[in-house]
């Protein structure tokens, strides 16, 4: 939603600094409390499972889906991150013209 | 990295400054916070061979309400903007911007003069000014001269400014009792520049309503909705001015966080929040709160 690697036509990377490459923080966090679903591994000692990276790829196709169940009325299928509220928008703008919706 | 030496002139005096200035103005860079000079000689963006600072000219750091007139000293730190009183009186949508600059040691050190004078086309003032009827005087060896916030901006950090003056003081007209104002913004990350913002005054009683919009063109682009709100807020006034903020932002340019067609679409939303904003606070702002 926040972080990308931009580059120009000639491969300069635009976002070098942190003034251009945008990373939350604690500030842009909503409120969230934290449960836990356990579902040990049958195939490793104590259950055992990847955490870190293995969790990200989840998270982001939920964040896909999300914006597609928020707009049953259009056919959404986004399947591209970045999703900064400008992309959002213009995905969801270009779904309405396809449907023939005024906005 | 700087690469090149450089000569630190540091004046103690308005007066001696500009004399400075009145010399080897075209060699000279000014110097006040440093919150966007200095990354930017760090990123071999400019490369001034003088630079001149104003940490300690004495007297450019004044506050004053005279003739219904607050005089604000160029040399004021955003922080200071950000909770004196007198300011958050008498323009508190000054007050309102400078809580959005930055982060806490940009506000501590930066200045609202510096910040004026840069001209980034999306700085937390620039609406603020242009739709509080804002002045900036303008001070040099030959005498000073006075610029409404409307023309002050030219370009894309170009100012009206010449090479042998110097921003002393921004002079805004207090805020009138029973009048409302209000100042938003659009922007990814705390901290970070704002995409679009947008300053609104109304009147008492809807008397006028003036808008300004920032980040969506070269210098700030100002609407007079005051016809729009003669009778108050209603759904399609406010759907009007969104609609009128779109064409009036047609200079809007596109960049890595957003395009120029969101930008124009979300300087009409935020123009309706400004005026929401502060015609939510009409009724108490007479109240002498």
């Amino acid at each position: 939603m926040y972080e990308q690697l931009v580059y120009d036509s000639s491969g300069q990377l635009l976002t070098a600094t942190l003034m251009d490459y945008t990373i939350p923080t604690a500030v842009e966090l909503p409120k969230f409390e934290i449960e836990h679903q356990e579902t040990p591994s049958p195939f490793t000692p104590l259950g055992m499972k990847g955490v870190g990276e293995s969790g990200v790829g989840a998270s982001l196709g939920a964040l896909c889906n999300a914006i597609e169940d928020a707009f049953p009325e259009l056919d959404l299928e986004i399947d591209e991150l970045i999703l900064t509220p400008a992309r959002v928008w213009r995905i969801i703008k270009d779904a309405q013209e396809k449907a023939g919706m005024s906005t | 990295v700087i690469t090149k030496e450089i000569e630190f002139l540091a004046p103690e005096s308005v007066a001696e400054a500009l004399e400075v200035l009145s010399v080897r103005g075209p060699d000279v860079t000014v110097l006040s916070g440093g919150m966007s000079l200095m990354p930017m000689m760090n990123l071999g963006i400019v490369k001034p061979s003088v630079v001149m600072s104003l940490n300690h000219v004495a007297g450019l750091d004044s506050l004053s309400v005279e003739d219904g007139e607050l005089k604000i000293g160029g040399m004021t730190r955003h922080r200071t903007v950000m909770t004196d009183d007198l300011i958050g009186t008498h323009a508190p949508m000054l007050a309102e911007a400078a809580r959005t600059v930055g982060d806490v040691q940009v506000r501590n050190r930066g200045t609202i003069g510096g910040s004026i004078a840069h001209a980034d086309p999306s700085a937390d003032y620039l609406p603020v000014l242009a739709a509080g009827n804002a002045e900036l005087v303008l001070a040099s060896s030959e005498g000073t001269r006075r610029v409404p916030a409307a023309e002050f901006f030219i370009d894309l950090m170009f100012t009206v400014r010449e090479p042998h003056e110097l921003l002393t003081e921004v002079v805004m007209p207090v805020l009138e009792p029973g009048a409302g104002s209000g100042y938003v913004r659009f922007a990814r990350v705390e901290g970070s520049f704002a995409i679009v913002n947008a300053a609104a005054v109304i009147g008492e009683g809807y008397s006028s309503t003036h808008i300004a919009l920032g980040g969506v063109s070269p210098a700030p682009v100002m609407l007079d909705a005051s016809d729009l709100f003669a009778d108050g807020l209603s759904d399609e006034a406010l759907e009007e001015l969104a609609s009128r903020a779109f064409d009036a932002s047609e200079e809007a340019t596109g960049d890595i966080h957003s395009d120029a067609d969101y930008r124009r679409n979300m300087a009409g939303v935020f123009a309706r929040r400004a005026v929401e904003l502060a015609a939510g606070r009409l009724a108490t702002a007479g109240g002498g709160s």
